[in-house]
C-alpha cells in the first residue's frame, strides 16, 4: 500500500513536466510526423513521397554530408581538446580555476559581436587576409572559400571548449586522490594513471559530454547563418541552412520528412552511445 | 499487478482526454474564426467614412502652363492651396489658375473672376509663395523672397496690394521687417499671418496689426521646443512642445500642450487637456487640419483621421488608416482642405507622382464592412493601393486590409518577411489575395497555396480581352494560379542600320564594340547608362536560357552572357556615378524607371549614342522612341536580342490563397484587378488587358509635346529633341510586336539579385568572368538544388 502511494505520489510530480513535454514536444512531433505524409498545403496523403523526394534532393545531400562532416570532425576534436586542457587546468589548482573562467568567456559573448568579429577577420579585406598579404600571400575571401567550412569548426571549437572543460572538471574532481597516490606507491607514472584512473572514471561524464556536444553543434548555426546568408560557401551549407531555406520556400513536408529522419539518427546514435555506456557499466 | 496496470491505464487515460481537448480547441478555434471571416459582422448599421481618388491629372488644374521641360510637374509643385468655401464648395490655387468644384471634386471650373494679375502670379512658380484662401473665396497672397508683395484679391476678382502691419525683428536683423511665410483667415475675416516664429492678427481690411500670439512661447525655443497653429472659426489653438533627440536621431515630443486663444477678445482660454494628452499619446505624429464647418480640427497620422470638435472634449477617430493611402506614404497636409460637411481631401505623393484623396462620409457603407479580405504583397505598391481603394470605393460592404511584409522602417529582411507570411498561411491567419512580387512563386503553385483562378481569368477576358501570351505566363498542367497584372517589354532603340545588324547578344556585343572602335569620341555607346543599369536591362532577354532542363543553371549560357555583357560593358564605359544599389528591404524591380526605354532614349540623345536598350512600358516611352528615331532620320526598336526570343516581363502577379476563408470576395477583388484595375494610373506597366492597353496609348494632356530643350542630370549636356506622339500604325505595330512575346523573363528574385550583386563586379572589371560565374553558380545552384 505504502509503496503504491509512494508511486502515485511520484507521478504525480511528473505530471506537469510530462504534460509540457507531451504539448510541447510530443504532441508537436507527432503532428511533423503526420505532415511528413501528407502535401504541405493540402494536407492530402502523399504516403512516402516526401521521403522519396528527401533522397532525390541534391541540397539534401548536400547538407547530411556537410552535417555528418561537421560533427564527425568537431565532437572528437572538441571532446578531446577539452579533456587534455582541464587535466591540465586540474593540475595547476589556483590558477587552473582563474584560466578556466577565461575559457568560459567566449559563451558569454554575443552572437552578434562573435559574427561582427567572423566578418572582420575572415572577410577579403579582413585581418586574416592582411596577415596573409603581409606576409607574401593572396587575400582570400576566406567565408566563400573551402576554407569556410574550417572557420565554423574553429568557431564552435571556440565557443564550446569552455563549457566542455568545466564538465570534464567535474568528474575529474570527483576522482578520488588516493586513487593516485596508492598507483604512484605502486610505481604507476603519468600516463599510467591517465589511462588506468583518469579515463575509466570519467567514462559516465563522456556519455553526458558528447551528448551535449552534439547538441550543442547545431547552434554553431546560427554564427554561420548571421556571418553568410542563406546560401554560405557549399562547404559549410548544413542541415540548419537547409531547413531555414525550406521554411522560406513553404516546403514544409520536405521539412517535416527531414526532420522526422533527423529524429531518428540522433535518437538512434544517442541509444548507441548510451547502450554502449550500460554495457561498459 | 491488476491495480498498477488500472493506475496507468487512468493516467494515460487523462493524458489522453488532456490531447483530445487541446486538439478540439485548436480546431473549434480555427472554425470560428474562419466562420467569423466567411460571414464578417452581421451588425446592420450604415454609415462611414470611405476613400476615393479624385483625379486630377486630365483636368485643367495640373496641366503644365508650358512645355518646354521633359518631365511632367509633379502635383506638389502645382497644387499651391485648397479651402473648402462656406457654400461647401471646395476651391482649389494652381498654379494654371483658380478652379472650383461644387461636387466634391468630381468636377472642376475655373473661377470666371480670376484676375490675370493673379494667374500671373500663380503661374511664377515662386517657392516662397503663399496662397490663403478665406471661406468666402477672398485670396491673400505673398511671394517673393527678398522684395516680399502681398496681395488681396476679393470674391469680385479685384486685385489690391497690401502692406500688412509686421513688428521689425531683433537688432541682430538689422531691424528688417518680417517675413509673412503663411496665413490663414478668420471667421470674423481678420487674416492670421505666420513668421517662423509668431502668429500676427491683421485686421482683414487694413492689414493692420491687432495682436502677437507666441512671443513667450516660441522665444528662445528654437532649439529645444517647436509651436504649430491651427486656427478654427474664431479661435487660434497653439501646439507647442518640446523636442528630445534620440540616440536614433529620431526626434520625439515632450510636453505637448494645447492652448487655445480667443480671436475676438485676444485672451487665451486655457490649455485644451483632451487634446493635449491624445497628441501626446502620438507623438504629435500628427498633421493637423482646420474644418471649414468653424467648429471641427482634423488630425491626420498613419493611423488615420481623427476629429475634435471645439466645442466638445471628444476625439473621435473617423477614419482608419490601414484602410486607406496614409498607412505608408507621405501626405501633404499642408494643403489639405476639409469641407463644411466634413469631407477631407489630402494629397499624397506616391510613386513619383502626386494625387489627391477624397474622404467622404458614406451614409450608404455598412459601419462595420461585412466582408474583410487581407491583401499581402512583400513591398508596399502605390498601384496595390490605389487599385484597394477604388474597389472599396464600388465595394462598400467589403475592408480589404493591406499587409506588406517589408516596410524598410525595420530590420526584417525578406527571408524573416516570408518566414513570418508562411507561419500565417499555415496558422490560417494569411492573407486572401497575395500580389507575387518577390514571394516564391514556382513554389507556392507546386504546394498548392495558389487556388486555380482560370475561371475567373476567362470570365475578365470575354470583358477585357487579355493578351493571352502574357496572362498565361505563369499557366503550368492547364491550371492558372497566379496571373501578371501588368508587364513591360525590353527593347532595342536605335537607328535602322543599327536595328537591323543586330539579332543577338553577340551581335549587340560586336555592334557596341564596333560603335566604341568607330566612334571613340563618345562617351558612352549606350546613353550614360551605369554598369548596374546595363545588367539590369541585359538580364530579363537573356534570363529564361539559362534554366537547365536539370532544374540548374546552364554554366555555358551564363558564362556567355557574361562575356557579352562585359563587351558590351567595356564598350559603354559607364559613369561611375548613379549606379545602382539594391538593398534587400527595397523592391527589386525588374523594370524600375532607370531602366525605361523612355529615360534611355534621352540619355542616348544627350550622349549621341546610336542606340540603347531599355524597357518599353508606357505611351511615354513609346513617344520618346519615336521622336529619337525622326531624330535619328529613321529608326525604332525592337524585342531586345538577348540569350532568348520574345522576351516579356510579368509584373505584380496576383493569386489567391487556397486556405482562403473569404474565396468569394477575394475572386472578387482580383477579378477587379484584371479588370477596373488595369485602367489604374498608378501603374508603371502595360496592363494585360487589351481594351486598358488601348486606353493607355494616350498621351497624357501634360505630356509635352513639340521642340523640347533637355538637359542631362548626369554630366549637363543639352539635346533639343521633337517629341511626337505616336501615330496609330505606331500602336498597331506595337500591338503586333506584344502578340509575338513569348517568353517570360525570370522573376525569381534569388537568381536576379545574386546574378546581379555578382554581375556588376564583373562588368566594372573587379571580378573576371569565369569566377563571376562560379560564384553564382555555387549560390543559385544549390537554391535550386533544394
Amino acid at each position: 500500500m505504502g509503496r503504491r502511494k509512494h508511486a502515485l505520489t511520484g507521478i504525480l510530480f511528473l505530471l506537469p513536466s510530462l504534460a509540457g513535454v507531451c504539448i510541447f514536444v510530443l504532441i508537436p512531433f507527432l503532428d511533423v510526423t503526420l505532415r511528413s505524409f501528407q502535401n504541405a498545403v493540402t494536407r492530402t496523403w502523399t504516403g512516402l513521397d516526401n521521403y522519396r523526394i528527401l533522397f532525390r534532393t541534391p541540397a539534401f545531400r548536400l547538407a547530411v554530408k556537410n552535417t555528418l562532416r561537421f560533427t564527425g570532425i568537431c565532437i572528437p576534436l572538441l571532446i578531446c581538446m577539452s579533456l587534455f586542457i582541464s587535466v591540465f587546468l586540474q593540475r595547476l589548482k589556483r590558477l587552473g580555476s582563474l584560466l578556466k573562467s577565461a575559457f568560459l568567456l567566449p559563451m558569454a559573448v554575443p552572437v552578434a559581436s562573435v559574427v561582427l568579429l567572423w566578418r572582420v577577420t575572415f572577410h577579403e579585406d579582413g585581418f586574416l587576409s592582411l596577415l596573409a598579404v603581409s606576409t607574401g600571400h593572396e587575400a582570400v575571401d576566406w567565408m566563400n572559400s573551402g576554407y569556410a567550412f574550417w572557420v565554423l569548426v574553429f568557431s564552435y571549437i571556440w565557443k564550446n571548449l569552455g563549457y566542455d572543460i568545466v564538465l570534464w572538471m567535474a568528474g575529474l574532481s570527483g576522482i578520488p586522490y588516493n586513487l593516485y597516490e596508492a598507483a604512484r606507491v605502486d610505481g604507476a607514472g603519468e600516463w599510467t594513471c591517465f589511462f588506468k584512473i583518469t579515463l575509466p572514471s570519467l567514462k559516465p561524464v563522456l556519455y553526458t559530454i558528447t551528448v551535449l556536444s552534439f547538441l550543442n553543434s547545431f547552434k554553431v548555426f546560427r554564427e554561420g547563418y548571421l556571418a553568410a546568408g542563406d546560401y554560405p560557401d557549399e562547404s559549410m551549407y548544413l542541415l540548419q541552412h537547409l531547413f531555414n531555406n525550406w521554411f522560406r520556400e513553404m516546403d514544409f513536408d520536405k521539412l517535416a520528412a527531414a526532420a522526422v529522419l533527423m529524429v531518428l539518427v540522433i535518437f538512434g546514435l544517442v541509444s548507441l552511445l548510451k547502450r554502449s555506456w550500460d554495457l561498459e557499466e | 499487478m491488476n491495480q498498477k496496470k488500472r493506475w496507468t491505464q487512468r493516467i494515460l487515460a487523462v493524458l489522453s482526454l488532456c490531447l483530445v481537448f487541446t486538439l478540439a480547441s485548436c480546431g473549434k478555434a480555427q472554425d470560428e474564426k474562419e466562420k467569423e471571416k466567411d460571414t464578417g459582422s452581421q451588425s446592420a448599421a450604415k454609415g462611414r467614412y470611405t476613400e476615393q481618388e479624385i483625379k486630377l491629372h486630365d483636368t485643367d488644374i495640373l496641366k503644365p502652363a508650358d512645355s518646354n521641360g521633359a518631365d511632367a510637374p509633379f502635383l506638389d509643385d502645382l497644387l499651391l492651396a485648397m479651402k473648402g468655401l462656406e457654400d461647401g464648395s471646395l476651391r482649389i490655387a494652381s498654379a494654371n489658375g483658380i478652379f472650383d468644384s461644387d461636387d466634391k471634386g468630381e468636377s472642376w471650373v475655373s473661377w470666371a473672376e480670376t484676375p490675370q494679375e493673379l494667374r500671373d502670379d500663380l503661374a511664377s512658380q515662386d517657392s516662397s509663395a503663399f496662397f490663403a484662401i478665406s471661406g468666402k473665396g477672398d485670396i491673400f497672397y505673398g511671394m517673393g523672397s527678398e522684395q516680399r508683395r502681398y496681395k488681396m484679391v476679393t470674391a469680385d476678382g479685384s486685385v489690391r496690394t497690401v502692406d500688412p502691419e509686421l513688428p521689425q525683428t531683433s537688432i541682430e536683423d538689422s531691424g528688417s521687417v518680417n517675413i509673412v511665410r503663411n496665413a490663414v483667415f478668420t471667421d470674423s475675416g481678420d487674416v492670421l499671418c505666420m513668421d517662423d516664429t509668431n502668429v500676427y492678427q491683421l485686421d482683414g481690411e487694413t492689414f493692420s496689426l491687432k495682436h502677437t500670439y507666441g512671443q513667450e512661447t516660441a522665444e528662445g525655443q528654437e532649439i529645444q521646443g517647436m509651436a504649430m497653429y491651427a486656427c478654427v472659426g474664431d479661435r487660434l489653438f497653439e501646439f507647442s512642445s518640446d523636442i528630445r533627440v534620440l540616440d536614433d536621431g529620431s526626434l520625439k515630443y515632450e510636453n505637448i500642450k494645447v492652448i487655445s486663444y480667443d480671436l475676438q477678445t485676444q485672451e487665451p482660454e486655457g490649455e485644451q487637456e483632451a487634446l493635449s494628452s491624445f497628441l501626446q499619446e502620438g507623438s504629435m505624429d500628427f498633421s493637423i487640419l482646420p474644418g471649414a464647418d468653424g467648429k471641427s480640427l482634423y488630425f491626420v497620422s498613419q493611423s488615420g483621421i481623427y476629429r475634435y470638435k471645439t466645442d466638445g472634449t471628444a476625439i473621435e477617430k473617423i477614419f482608419n488608416g490601414s484602410m486607406g493611402q496614409m498607412n505608408s506614404n507621405s501626405f501633404s497636409a499642408d494643403i489639405s482642405a476639409a469641407l463644411t460637411d466634413g469631407t477631407i481631401f489630402i494629397p499624397y505623393y506616391m510613386d513619383e507622382q502626386g494625387r489627391l484623396f477624397r474622404y467622404m462620409f458614406d451614409t450608404e457603407a455598412s459601419l462595420q464592412p461585412e466582408h474583410t479580405i487581407t491583401v499581402y504583397s512583400l513591398y508596399d505598391s502605390p498601384n496595390i493601393r490605389q487599385s484597394i481603394t477604388a474597389f472599396q470605393g464600388r465595394h462598400s460592404d467589403v475592408m480589404v486590409e493591406y499587409e506588406t511584409g517589408m516596410t524598410g522602417k525595420d530590420a526584417v529582411t525578406r527571408s524573416d518577411a516570408l518566414k513570418t507570411l508562411n507561419t500565417n498561411i499555415m496558422a490560417g491567419e494569411g492573407p486572401d489575395v497575395l500580389i507575387l512580387d518577390g514571394l516564391p512563386i514556382s513554389s507556392y503553385i507546386e504546394k498548392g497555396l495558389l487556388m486555380d483562378i482560370g475561371d475567373l481569368v476567362e470570365k475578365a477576358d470575354q470583358k477585357e480581352k487579355f493578351f493571352d501570351n502574357i496572362v498565361n505566363a505563369y499557366k503550368k498542367d492547364g491550371a492558372l494560379r497566379a496571373v501578371p497584372t501588368g508587364f513591360s517589354i525590353p527593347v532595342l532603340v536605335g537607328e535602322q542600320s543599327v536595328l537591323d545588324r543586330i539579332g543577338s547578344l553577340e551581335e549587340l556585343a560586336e555592334a557596341a564594340e564596333a560603335n566604341r572602335e568607330n566612334r571613340p569620341e563618345v562617351s558612352h555607346v549606350l546613353g550614360s547608362m551605369t554598369n548596374s543599369t546595363l545588367l539590369l536591362t541585359l538580364i530579363p532577354s537573356s534570363s529564361p536560357s539559362w534554366m537547365a532542363e536539370d532544374g540548374t543553371l546552364d554554366e555555358e549560357r551564363l558564362t556567355a552572357f557574361f562575356e557579352n555583357a562585359k563587351k558590351i560593358a567595356d564598350a559603354q564605359n559607364a559613369p561611375d556615378s548613379m549606379e545602382y544599389s539594391d538593398t534587400e528591404s527595397q523592391p527589386f524591380e525588374l523594370s524600375p524607371f532607370m531602366t525605361s526605354a523612355q529615360l534611355n532614349t534621352i540619355e542616348m540623345g544627350y550622349t549621341d549614342s546610336h542606340m540603347t536598350i531599355g524597357n518599353l512600358m508606357s505611351a511615354e516611352g513609346l513617344s520618346h522612341i519615336l521622336s529619337m528615331a525622326k531624330y535619328f532620320g529613321s529608326g525604332g526598336y525592337k524585342s531586345t536580342p538577348g540569350q532568348s526570343e520574345n522576351v516579356f516581363i510579368p509584373l505584380s502577379p496576383v493569386g489567391i490563397s487556397s486556405k482562403t476563408g473569404s474565396e468569394e470576395t477575394a475572386r472578387e477583388f482580383v477579378s477587379f484587378l484584371l479588370t477596373e484595375g488595369q485602367y489604374s494610373s498608378a501603374a508603371a506597366s502595360w496592363p494585360v488587358s487589351r481594351t486598358a492597353f488601348d486606353g493607355r496609348l494616350t498621351l497624357p494632356s501634360n505630356f509635352p509635346l513639340g521642340m523640347t530643350h533637355m538637359e542631362s542630370d548626369v554630366d549637363g549636356s543639352v539635346l533639343d529633341l521633337e517629341m511626337i506622339p505616336p501615330a496609330q500604325e505606331d500602336y498597331d505595330a506595337l500591338k503586333e510586336m506584344i502578340k509575338t512575346l513569348k517568353t517570360p523573363a525570370v522573376t525569381d528574385e534569388i537568381i536576379n539579385r545574386t546574378v546581379m550583386a555578382e554581375g556588376v563586379k564583373c562588368l566594372s572589371g573587379e571580378v573576371s568572368v569565369s569566377d563571376t560565374v562560379d560564384a553564382i553558380l555555387k549560390k543559385i545552384n544549390l537554391y535550386l538544388a533544394e
